[in-house]
């Protein structure tokens, strides 16, 4: 068993002409977590999407758990991201999403823990509602909820702080600090020092290095 | 621009009028956009043309044929004409029916500007277009059912009868717009009338009934007077009510429209699916239901019986038209097969929207966990469900009602269903429409094969699928008996084709569809 849950070599992404990111190295062992900063444009985004195989990169290799991130179903069931805003189905209520995300990955929706994020991330209101009529804010919510709700064992967060309330921006912090004590591996992204210093985790600044070399194992 | 101050506060509140408005931005558009060239008309006259030269004769022989009806069922005449008008109100409700356009809902509604001023030419459309379809309703059944010579003056009568009808149906429309709880009790009144014409369409062969005679002229014209003094009225109240619209609701039925006309113009119709379902859920209130594991079923399965639970109405309206091929009784095969496959496919789709969206953004799958072919497999089975009770239905009523051969035609029903739901998913499957495909010459001139095979994306499959089916339909006027052998070449045709696709065409280890 792979003690390294990300390991990124040697990684260059090109967009037309453009280079988003060049010669990316970085680790994320199992049970530590990695925050890449930086401003806007820098490939935060881009790098992600490279760990979660929704973007083949030009150059360098990228290993999630000693193997290719290769969309198969295998690979997300370990892995939970929120890189990308799914089209969540017409129908079903906030409370019926993460109840079938969670009962897909063989957990029981009915033991407490939806319960539990609810109440902390202040869903029990919207349990009912439609995701479609949710503000941006409250989507956000959302897909942290059904993210945390399943099992996993690496989360892939694309600024998790998104237009969250401040109050709720710690909440999330306390939850990830619980999925890195629960053995879980994060790789997330983000523009609030707040937030990254509650979760505790090193950070890896993509603005100024071309080459960063840094290894983000804890 | 005239503008008047509103009496009353003392705010300086303008009031707009809408026609100098109105007129004001026609001018700037018309400056902007040019004139419509002499080309576009001379397509436009062209196709017209085109179109009255080649379908003309024969739809006139068939609308207005050289000799009326003999002894036509009232039964069978009053189920036309409550399905006509039933089918009108549902056409202008699900569009309106008051639209403005995108622009002027967005500017205008909120400008300082009277609604009546702003509304006035769309209600003036609504009741010329209902009046325009009355009267065609009113001619037609004149030419079919009158005995000939027909004379000017009856012909006139009904016309302005069914004007008139026109013009009411479309005001309780308008007001149904306006008002919601008047829309509840009028949808529920065309649900009732559309519910009696089936009944009445299905019993009308074996109850007999006397040929009504046609009223006599003073008859006729005292009820086109009164049904038009009653439309001039209602009109009148409309007209006079249009300042207590909601912007709210003009401005959701003229997005609607405008995103028909989009897709109309951009020949990209893929989305219009996922509009309609966001529209059906629009104002529904959900209350969350626990989501637990169906023994032996997979999650998906779940997740489709609580949708299946909350379209129950559709359901309702489903199970009803599986009745409509017994109604069309004595048609040739070729009006059934295609009423039974469409009826199937519609069943089918009723929980397919997930995958319309699954399959457009595979995110959900990915948080799910699931392969394709896992997901495919899942989702498939409230479609082959559905699609096998429909059709089973629709060929147990058609074999009752009418003078099919005997055999199993329910069993026939049940076989054919998967073949269908096969049908349906690859249609909600399908990728939007691919514009980039090289065009086709053709003596006609050329055109774009996109459109076309999205089109037909899943219909060939299903000709193939239900050939059986077809083919028993198509014999239907002969006296085969239906055997279990053709039940059973259904049965395996159908398994085949459910077995190849989830092998073939769904992705066993990617978490996408």
């Amino acid at each position: 068993m792979t003690s390294t849950a990300v390991s990124i070599r040697g990684l260059r992404v090109t967009f037309g002409a453009r280079p988003v990111l060049q010669d990316v190295d970085l680790t994320v062992a199992v049970g530590a977590a990695l925050c890449l900063t930086g401003e806007n444009g820098t490939g935060k985004t881009t790098l992600l999407r490279c760990v979660t195989g929704l973007v083949e990169p030009d150059a360098g290799t990228v290993r999630v758990f000693g193997q290719r991130p290769d969309e198969s179903a295998t690979f997300w069931r370990r892995v939970a991201t929120t890189v990308e805003q799914p089209s969540w189905y017409a129908g079903l209520t906030v409370r019926e999403h993460v109840e079938l995300i969670r009962l897909a990955s063989g957990a029981d929706p009915g033991d407490g823990r939806i319960d539990r994020l609810f109440t902390a991330l202040g869903l029990h209101p919207l349990a009912d509602s439609a995701p479609d009529t949710l503000s941006s804010g409250q989507r956000q919510r959302l897909l942290l909820a059904v993210v945390l709700s399943r099992p996993s064992e690496l989360l892939v967060l694309d600024e998790p702080e998104q237009r969250l309330d401040a109050g709720i921006r710690q909440v999330v912090a306390g939850q990830l600090r619980d999925y890195l004590d629960a053995g879980g591996s994060i790789l997330m992204a983000s523009h609030d020092p707040s937030l990254v210093a509650a979760v505790g985790c090193p950070v890896l600044s993509l603005d100024t290095a071309s080459t960063p070399t840094t290894s983000g194992a804890a | 621009m005239t503008v008047r101050p509103s009496s009353g506060s003392g705010a300086d509140v303008l009031l707009t009028s809408a026609v100098e408005l109105r007129r004001w931005i026609r001018r700037r558009q018309a400056a902007a956009r040019g004139t419509i060239s002499m080309g576009t008309v001379y397509v436009a006259v062209l196709a017209i043309a085109m179109a009255i030269a080649l379908l003309g004769p024969g739809l006139g022989r068939t609308l207005w044929p050289a000799a009326p009806v003999v002894d036509p069922n009232p039964l069978t005449i009053a189920a036309l004409v409550g399905v006509g008008g039933a089918g009108l109100s549902a056409a202008l409700r699900r569009l309106g029916p008051l639209v403005i356009g995108r622009s002027n809902a967005s500017w205008l509604l909120t400008a300082p500007v009277r609604r009546r001023g702003l509304l006035l030419p769309a209600l003036v459309r609504t009741v010329l277009a209902a009046a325009a379809v009355g009267i065609a309703a009113a001619v037609v059944c004149v030419g079919r059912l009158a005995t000939r010579p027909v004379d000017g003056a009856t012909l006139l009568g009904w016309a302005a009868l069914g004007a008139a009808a026109g013009v009411l149906i479309a005001l309780a429309t308008v007001r149904g717009q306006r008002d919601p709880g008047w829309a509840r009790r009028w949808d529920r009144l065309v649900t009732v009338l559309l519910l009696g014409s089936g009944a009445a369409a299905l019993v009308a062969p074996v109850v007999p009934a006397r040929p009504i005679a046609a009223p006599a002229a003073p008859v006729l014209w005292t009820a086109a007077l009164a049904a038009i003094a009653a439309a001039v009225l209602g009109t009148a109240v409309a007209v006079r009510q249009l300042d207590d619209f909601s912007g709210r609701r003009l401005r959701e039925s003229s997005n609607l429209v405008g995103s028909y006309l989009d897709a109309a113009y951009a020949v990209e119709p893929s989305y219009l699916s996922d509009l309609r379902e966001r529209r059906s859920w629009r104002g529904r209130t959900l209350r969350s239901a626990p989501v637990r594991r169906l023994p032996g079923l997979p999650v998906e399965a779940s997740h489709d019986l609580l949708v299946l639970r909350r379209k129950r109405r559709r359901l309702g309206w489903l199970a009803a038209a599986a009745l409509l091929p017994a109604m069309l009784t004595g048609s040739p095969g070729w009006v059934l097969v295609p009423v039974l496959l469409a009826g199937g496919l519609i069943s089918a789709d009723t929980t397919l929207d997930a995958v319309r969206r699954d399959s457009a953004q595979p995110a959900l799958v990915r948080l799910l966990g699931r392969t394709g072919r896992q997901v495919v497999a899942a989702r498939f089975l409230a479609p082959a469900i559905l699609a096998a009770a429909w059709s089973g239905l629709a060929l147990t009523a058609l074999a009752l009602r009418s003078d099919l051969p005997p055999g199993p035609w329910w069993a026939l029903g049940l076989a054919v269903g998967p073949a269908v739901a096969v049908a349906a998913l690859r249609r909600a499957r399908a990728r939007a429409i691919d514009n980039s495909l090289p065009l086709v010459d053709t003596p006609m001139g050329t055109f774009a094969p996109g459109p076309l095979m999205w089109l037909f994306t899943g219909l060939e499959g299903l000709v193939v699928l239900t050939l059986p089916t077809v083919l028993a339909l198509l014999e239907s006027t002969g006296s085969t008996e239906l055997g279990w052998g053709r039940v059973l070449t259904q049965a395996g045709l159908s398994a085949l084709g459910v077995a190849a696709y989830l092998t073939l065409a769904a992705d066993r280890n990617r978490a996408a569809i």
